[in-house]
């Protein structure tokens, strides 16, 4: 029994030792800062192969990548533009810096993409990995395939598509697209929206907001559950149907058109806004704040 | 002698003065023999009266620049549609595949044929859909299977390029999708002219060929 233990305090040790060198070598990869002139609203674009980029911006005219040393960094610059190409097998953890007013494009393969205070157009594109954005102030496009969305404080349209991540929002002022199979989508504080359209295949959908008179809210679902919390005072139009699920709506409604289990038509309050839903099999609930 | 249903169209023209003499003679000719029509044009000709003498109420203030408003969105979609700039803004070009391409042009076809014959059965409020719409919806449907098969071959001997994570995120969603199709046409085999599930039958095959170009997509990129 005595001679099981230290042999294993002694594999112990010579994994540890084996370790040493690998967190060593990970430690030692030397990062590069490399800036460049570019306009104050000018366009950024930086297109990865595998890797995490976080984005920031400041107060100047330059913009900034934090890369590894051991990358191949090809870069254009065209009329106060900037564009990118980083191409590398490893994964890595880049930075990038650009104008408060640039416009940002940012692609990976592979990767987590987190940006904060994008004065621009922001479109940001991964396959497999996160985007989370904080405070863009003039619309967002943002797409991943099994990755989640999270977006807050945004000013201008967003449109977001995602294939089996969860869709957030908090804080939009401004039309919204946004498109999923199977992952939920959830908004909160969403106003001024002129146009708002949102499906999913068997994800939940659950918005929380408030509607603009003359504006369009379509939200589609097959087999997932719609929940709308809007304020009790709202005015709008309202046509919801299903097939199989159920309907509910807290608001009173002078009917239009049809009312029945499954088709409500009508008018809430002095009208406005249009309040169109649909689902196959999930249940539509409309309720007041 | 005019049949009160054809009298009751032209009562309706009549108010509004859009009949000639010879229409308007014969109107005449029923309606002396007619109480209940004469009854109808009585009716009607106070309705009119009576609206005319209704105050006319201006629209909100807020409608003018909302309608204009969307109609500046449309024009500004039409913008956004066209292809982008790919020299600073995208990525370089791949060489496509004829597969590839094919199916890209099927989609769009279909995307309009959906557009064509889809959306004016969308917003028209009835439960069940005319022998006629409901013919318009299955060349939709038979072009979206063609551009699904399609988009299914030019992928299918490429998968292996796919990561297995993403590769069973693919699989599922095309499973969920699948199944919702499964469950749309369960519907239709019990109502088949039901408005909902054609509609939804149809939304099903646009998100499972979007998710198969998706798939293309990051198949290219790889590639």
């Amino acid at each position: 029994m005595k001679i099981f233990k230290s042999y294993s305090s002694i594999s112990i040790l010579i994994i540890t030792l084996l370790c040493i060198p690998s967190l060593l070598f990970a430690k030692a990869e030397e990062k590069i800062e490399r800036t460049y002139t570019s306009d104050r609203d000018g366009k950024v674009y930086l297109e990865v192969k595998s890797g995490d980029i976080v984005v920031n911006s400041w107060d100047k005219n330059e913009v900034k990548i934090i890369a590894s040393k051991n990358d191949t960094v090809d870069i254009s610059h065209t009329e106060g533009n900037i564009r990118i190409i980083i191409s590398r097998p490893r994964s890595f953890h880049y930075e990038l810096f650009i104008p408060d007013k640039a416009h940002l494009r940012v692609e990976t393969a592979s990767g987590r993409i987190k940006a904060r205070e994008i004065g621009g157009f922001g479109d940001i594109r991964t396959v497999s990995g996160d985007i989370e954005v904080v405070t863009a102030k003039n619309g967002i496009r943002c797409k991943t395939v099994s990755g989640d969305i999270h977006l807050e404080k945004i000013t201008g349209n967003a449109e977001l598509k995602t294939t089996s991540g969860k869709i957030t929002v908090e804080g939009i002022e401004g039309s919204i697209k946004a498109d999923t199979v199977s992952g939920k989508i959830e908004m909160e504080e969403f106003s001024h929206a002129e146009e708002m359209e949102i499906e999913s295949i068997s994800g939940n959908i659950k918005l929380l907001g408030e509607l603009s008179s003359g504006s369009i809210y379509e939200i589609n679902s097959h087999s997932g559950n719609v929940e709308m919390r809007i304020p009790s005072d709202s005015n709008f139009e309202l046509r919801v149907e299903t097939f199989s699920g159920n309907l509910h709506c807290d608001f009173e409604i002078r009917v239009s058109g049809k009312i029945d289990r499954k088709n409500i038509q009508g008018i809430v309050g002095k009208g406005g806004a249009s309040l169109i839903s649909s689902s196959f099999s999930g249940n539509i609930r409309i309720t007041k704040q | 002698m005019m049949r009160c249903s054809k009298a009751r169209i032209l009562i309706n023209d009549h108010v509004d003065h859009l009949l000639d003499n010879r229409k308007v003679q014969k109107l005449e000719g029923h309606l002396q023999k007619c109480p209940r029509c004469r009854d109808l044009l009585a009716e009607m000709i106070s309705m009119v009266n009576g609206a005319k003498q209704l105050e006319i109420i201006p629209p909100s203030e807020d409608l003018w620049p909302a309608i204009r408003n969307r109609i500046e969105r449309k024009h500004r979609n039409v913008f956004i549609r066209l292809p982008e700039k790919r020299p600073f803004f995208g990525f370089s070009l791949y060489p496509a595949r004829l597969a590839y391409a094919v199916s890209t042009l099927l989609a769009a076809i279909i995307l309009v044929s959906l557009f064509y014959y889809g959306l004016p059965f969308i917003r028209n409020g009835r439960n069940d859909m005319s022998k006629e719409e409901l013919d318009h919806l299955k060349v939709a449907e038979q072009n979206y299977q063609t551009a699904i098969i399609d988009l299914d071959k030019a992928i299918s001997d490429q998968k292996a390029q796919l990561s297995p994570e993403l590769a069973e995120v693919f699989k599922t969603n095309l499973g969920i999708i699948d199944d919702s199709i499964r469950a749309c046409r369960v519907a239709m085999g019990q109502h088949r002219k039901n408005r909902m599930a054609n509609l939804h039958l149809l939304m099903c095959y646009r998100k499972k060929m979007e998710l198969l170009n998706e798939i293309k997509n990051v198949m290219m990129q790889s590639g």
